[in-house]
């Protein structure tokens, strides 16, 4: 259960660790400076004991809950955990492709990296066919450098390649 | 009045009609693309008008402005990403009704309600421009900040658990505190020079709502819509438009609404549609907000498009723009050699109520091109999610660089997707969260207005207007709370 309701609390305990280091940051600075920002996260602090104690007896009353029906929930869990891990490597494997795509692309520039990074989202997706994981990232190249940078003229990282 | 009518004599003509129907589809795109407003369509086409007759100017930089605004709700209904932050509520119920197959529907109550937020907005303007943009200037730092916390205390009943609600919202507002304050000291930007103006919109409305939706969408099924795709096209659009017309009364409160919060300088049509659709809940409290319903669309989309009236009638009469794109607006007519200020109507009176007369003109070209680009949108639910996520995520990516040319905003949207990511895991609201940074630095600032208008805060309480705000405010956080706890009662 105290696993469960760390589970519960971790994102609001990050959130309020933040706003503390916000917080004493602020502190450096005059009254005027920090007056809201001094106020919103005492009105933080309390709301985070409070949402604290009500998650508290939430997953008490879940994990009574579950106890009950001990032997069904077990076999349920083995089955939809397999598909929520699935389901989050994607989204892992997703995000890690968008980190890479920014770090890379000042450097490799927009052309290279956009088709790179299409290519692999679009194998992630479960795309094998060779034309189409090579036809759409050139597309989509294409689509957004005639939107972006020549009808809107925004100048895309040019990198490498100088284009 | 005569002006006004005279106006539609001269709007009426190939050329006018040529710049409206071509401001109206570079508002609607722009609009559409994630990351791209109607202000930037402004702002592009600002140069071009340089060498324009004013009237030409205003009806062509109107026609986009008008585009603009209904532009954002179709990707916040379709692809759950609003195209602005005017279109941030038309989410909650738009993207659900999506998901069960009824895009066209949704696409088309969106549609008619901004037109009828619009053509509202457009009546108030002509009648009543002057008597109430002088009332705005009653406005001063007390009512400017009781503005915005009304606007954050609507927070409580953007969600199912309001306690959350407020701790996310609240968070949000540190969040927009973030960068120089108005009294020069630089808070939470640990050195990066791009975070001195603050936490930019784009890339937080694109991280924290587009991008968790679209990973979610590359970890779902195979198309976007889960039951019938057959509510989708032209036919579909315009049984939405009918819709609109059986919710008379919510149309019309909503629009009043809109245009009032869009007289208020620095509001906005965000502030305007967040506070239309808590309104529309409080009213409507045996519907259920959120699940996806018409009401929820139209409470949004009314406010956003007649907000435009009240936003533009401080901008003719008092010569103050309240947004980016009544800025832009102000730039192009000082370009033409207007002066600005409260001169600007006196002096160009007949121009000012034919651009009035245009902006009607504008909502039913807006209806037109509207329902086309609509239709076409609703396709986008048949194509498979293999193929959809990519261009989704690299429209979002290139949005979010393109308003400030930083690849530090794309990073910036890739780290509160992740946080948004976290955050729908843990069931924790993001709506309020991107309110708290929408308005969090417009508090900060106006609290510190308050501190150099007067000796104590609790001055500003001699307002009437700041008094019925209070009042307002506190019954808008503790309605959900009291009605939570009397469901739970009820339960128990």
């Amino acid at each position: 259960m105290i696993k469960a309701y760390l589970k519960k609390m971790v994102l609001s305990t990050v959130v309020m660790a933040w706003s503390t280091i916000y917080y004493i940051e602020c502190l450096g600075y005059s009254l005027k400076s920090r007056r809201l920002v001094q106020m919103v996260y005492f009105m933080m602090l309390g709301l985070y004991v409070i949402n604290g104690i009500t998650d508290y007896i939430e997953t008490k009353k879940e994990w009574a809950k579950k106890t009950d029906s001990k032997d069904s929930a077990k076999s349920e869990k083995t089955s939809s955990s397999i598909l929520v891990m699935l389901k989050e490597n994607k989204a892992v494997l997703l995000f890690a492709t968008l980190i890479l795509y920014v770090l890379a692309l000042d450097f490799l520039g927009f052309i290279l990296t956009t088709f790179i990074c299409s290519f692999i989202i679009l194998f992630i997706m479960g795309e094998c066919r060779i034309p189409i994981l090579v036809g759409m990232p050139i597309a989509l190249v294409v689509i957004l450098i005639l939107i972006f940078k020549m009808g809107l003229n925004v100048p895309l990282p040019a990198g490498i390649l100088g284009v | 009045m005569e002006y006004f009518l005279m106006g539609f004599k001269t709007i009426f003509s190939g050329m006018y009609l040529l710049y409206m129907f071509a401001g109206v589809s570079l508002g609607l795109i722009l609009g559409a693309l994630p990351g791209l407003t109607g202000s930037l369509g402004i702002a592009l086409m600002l140069p071009f008008t340089y060498h324009m007759e004013p009237l030409t100017a205003l009806v062509f930089l109107l026609s986009i402005y008008t585009g603009g605004l209904f532009g954002g709700a179709i990707t916040a209904i379709v692809i759950n990403t609003p195209g602005s932050s005017a279109n941030l509520v038309t989410m909650l119920d738009g993207y659900p009704m999506t998901r069960r197959g009824e895009a066209g529907r949704a696409l088309g109550l969106a549609l008619g309600a901004s037109f009828c937020g619009g053509v509202i907005g457009c009546i108030f303007l002509t009648l009543a421009t002057e008597t109430m943009a002088n009332v705005s200037l009653k406005f001063g730092p007390g009512e400017m900040f009781m503005v915005v916390f009304f606007g954050l205390s609507c927070v409580g009943s953007l969600a199912k658990n309001p306690l959350k609600s407020i701790f996310a919202g609240l968070f949000g507002v540190m969040l927009g505190t973030i960068g120089m304050a108005s009294t020069g000291a630089i808070r939470g930007t640990y050195g990066i020079v791009s975070l001195m103006d603050g936490v930019p919109m784009i890339p937080a409305l694109i991280g924290f709502l587009a991008l968790p939706e679209i990973i979610n969408l590359a970890s779902s099924k195979q198309t976007l819509s889960s039951s019938n795709t057959n509510n989708i096209g032209l036919k579909a659009i315009l049984r939405g438009i009918k819709e609109v017309f059986l919710h008379p009364i919510q149309v019309v409160l909503t629009s009043i609404l809109g245009v009032v919060v869009g007289i208020i300088p620095a509001a906005g049509a965000s502030v305007a549609s967040v506070l239309s659709y808590n309104l529309s809940k409080q009213t409507m409290k045996d519907k259920e907000f959120g699940t996806g319903i018409p009401e929820g669309i139209i409470g949004s989309e009314t406010a956003n498009n007649a907000s435009e009236g009240g936003a533009l009638s401080t901008l003719f009469v008092l010569g103050i723009p309240g947004s980016n794109s009544t800025a832009m607006l102000l730039g192009a007519l000082v370009l033409q050699g207007w002066s600005p200020g409260p001169k600007l109507f006196i002096d160009h009176k007949d121009i000012i109520y034919q651009a009035f007369s245009s902006l009607f003109v504008q909502q039913f070209v807006m209806l037109l091109l509207g329902a086309l680009i609509c239709a076409f949108a609703t396709y986008i639910i048949k194509v498979p999610n293999k193929y959809l996520v990519p261009f989704v995520i690299m429209f979002t990516l290139v949005g979010s660089f393109s308003n400030r040319y930083l690849t530090f905003d794309m990073g910036l949207m890739v780290l509160f997707g992740i946080l948004g990511f976290l955050m729908r895991k843990a069931d924790f609201p993001i709506m309020p969260l991107i309110l708290g940074i929408l308005l969090g630095g417009n508090a900060d600032s106006e609290l510190l207005r308050i501190h150099q208008s007067y000796d104590s805060f609790f001055e500003i309480f001699q307002s009437p207007i700041v008094v019925v705000l209070v009042v307002i405010s506190v019954l808008s956080v503790a309605a959900p709370l009291v009605s939570n706890w009397r469901k739970g009662k009820a339960e128990n």
